[in-house]
């Protein structure tokens, strides 16, 4: 299988200008980063409620623009017909899904920057790169998958998004309850490292080893369940 | 001839269906071809077949001599395709469409003027391709099967949303691509499109081919060996094209005043029911 770049970026021109027209896109878009400057207003004095805050804006972010919006559009290009027109084309899956991602990932960056510019988090480099590229990386398969299974966003809203939202209420809720077993489902998620990586940052200690494995870990699973349902996908 | 599409004994089974049985044809260069039958004989089956969306149970299909399994990207730039489900991005204008296409295809941006000119829709290069009308947005969808320059153009019913203007229009652009030396590939259920279109046809039931010739051909061979004359009086006689018949025929033209003559040919789509046994859907 030959990928030609110059399909893989076509690809991502197209969806960048389709998706800043798109009603179902420009929203997820927008909703973190007006959550994003009405926290910047609402400045808490305290430093523990303040990165609670401020991470879980931002991790809400990213969760919505890698975590949704990729399996949206896949599912909207099968909806309305477009893919189908795709493969008329000498465009196969796999570039149209590197394209996407590709657009996708560039657009979490930009929008947890924005995040961080607006509300002004302290972080160094080193702990953004490790905080966002593999959670980031984790979403966009996660959702690319889901997307290639799904036929419609009622499916996409039905399965992803609870599991999305889910994975974000017991990452930033679990230390509020103080529960055993919900705080070990947290230590085992694989957007952890996002809160370690910021928390390390926030607050120094050590690197957040463990929680950098569990989402390897579990970037490894999503990619062998990707490979899966893209072969059996790819001729239906 | 020269063929540059074969079918050559297909079959293709999904579970317990069979969808083709021993599917054999060929197109020639610079035909235009039509595979004609009601909706649900195998006629999509075979596009998505021959465009590598499919794999055939049993059987080769050969484009340009080269088998289109796993030859998927090489073919289809080749091939135009176009169907009653084509549709472009639709938050998109109909030049942000094209231009996509063309860098798919790795065309100059310069051939997407030249080609919105051909299909008539220069003027609405800026529109959305949702404000488009029905027939604006075909003609919109067979500019985008046409963007690459392709040699085979397959369009799978591609009039059967469009009112008889918006057809007339389709059908002259494809007789006029066809001339410049486009080789077409159709499937209807509208036997007038097809007799108006192509020269060959084949008629598909069940996922089998019935019958494979010219019209005129098999309008000639199923034709009923009379000649009906209608004389001015307004009487119509029918006269056999036997020896005596013509004879006959000769003595009453010379005696009295005629009106029309017409051989007994039947049309398409009587040879098709007579032949399969089949209404139309």
């Amino acid at each position: 299988m030959s990928l030609s770049m110059k399909r893989i970026f076509a690809i991502v021109r197209k969806d960048r200008k389709d998706s800043m027209k798109s009603a179902n896109i420009v929203p997820v878009l927008l909703i973190p980063v007006g959550m994003a400057l009405m926290f910047a207003y609402v400045m808490p004095s305290d430093l523990d409620m303040m990165f609670e805050m401020y991470v879980g804006v931002i991790l809400l972010n990213l969760l919505f623009i890698s975590g949704v919006v990729p399996a949206n559009s896949l599912a909207e290009e099968k909806e309305k017909g477009t893919l189908r027109m795709l493969l008329y084309t000498p465009t196969s899956i796999a570039e149209l899904l590197i394209g996407k991602n590709i657009h996708y990932f560039c657009l979490s960056l930009i929008g947890v920057l924005l995040s961080l510019l607006i509300l002004q988090v302290p972080i160094s480099w080193g702990y953004f790169l490790v905080a966002v590229i593999p959670v980031a990386f984790f979403c966009i398969v996660l959702s690319s998958t889901v997307g290639l299974l799904a036929n419609n966003n009622g499916q996409i809203m039905i399965t992803l998004f609870p599991v999305i939202m889910g994975m974000y209420f017991i990452s930033s809720m679990a230390d509020l309850y103080n529960v055993a077993f919900i705080y070990t489902i947290k230590r085992f998620l694989p957007i952890e490292i996002f809160y370690d990586a910021f928390h390390v940052s926030f607050y120094g200690g050590s690197f957040p080893w463990f929680s950098l494995v569990v989402t390897l870990c579990w970037i490894t699973v999503i990619s062998i369940i990707f490979a899966v349902v893209y072969r059996k996908q790819r001729y239906t | 001839m020269n063929a540059i599409i074969e079918f050559e004994d297909v079959h293709k089974q999904f579970k317990e269906k069979k969808a083709l049985t021993d599917v054999n044809f060929s197109i020639n260069k610079g035909e235009i071809f039509g595979l004609v039958g009601p909706t649900g004989v195998g006629k999509t089956t075979s596009i998505k077949l021959l465009t590598d969306q499919l794999k055939p149970s049993e059987g080769t299909i050969r484009v340009f001599g080269e088998s289109v399994t796993g030859n998927h990207t090489q073919l289809l730039s080749k091939m135009g395709i176009l169907s009653d489900r084509s549709v472009l991005y639709e938050r998109l204008s109909l030049y942000d469409n094209l231009r996509f296409l063309a860098s798919l295809y790795d065309r100059p941006v310069s051939t997407i003027e030249d080609i919105l000119e051909h299909v008539g829709l220069a003027s609405s290069r800026k529109t959305t391709y949702k404000h488009l009308s029905k027939g604006m947005k075909q003609r919109a969808n067979l500019a985008a099967a046409l963007i690459h320059a392709p040699e085979i153009l397959i369009l799978d019913e591609p009039t059967a949303s469009l009112d008889p203007s918006a057809k007339a229009n389709v059908h002259a652009f494809l007789r006029q691509l066809n001339e410049q030396g486009s080789t077409i590939f159709l499937t209807s259920h509208d036997m007038n499109e097809i007799e108006s279109l192509c020269h060959r046809v084949a008629f598909m039931i069940d996922g089998t081919i019935y019958l494979c010739g010219e019209p005129a051909q098999i309008r000639s061979t199923y034709a009923a060996p009379t000649v009906t004359v209608t004389f001015a009086d307004g009487n119509v006689e029918t006269f056999n094209n036997s020896y005596t018949g013509m004879t006959s025929l000769r003595n009453a033209i010379e005696s009295r005043k005629v009106q029309s003559i017409h051989s007994d040919e039947p049309s398409l789509t009587d040879i098709f029911l007579d032949v399969t046994g089949r209404k139309f859907a």
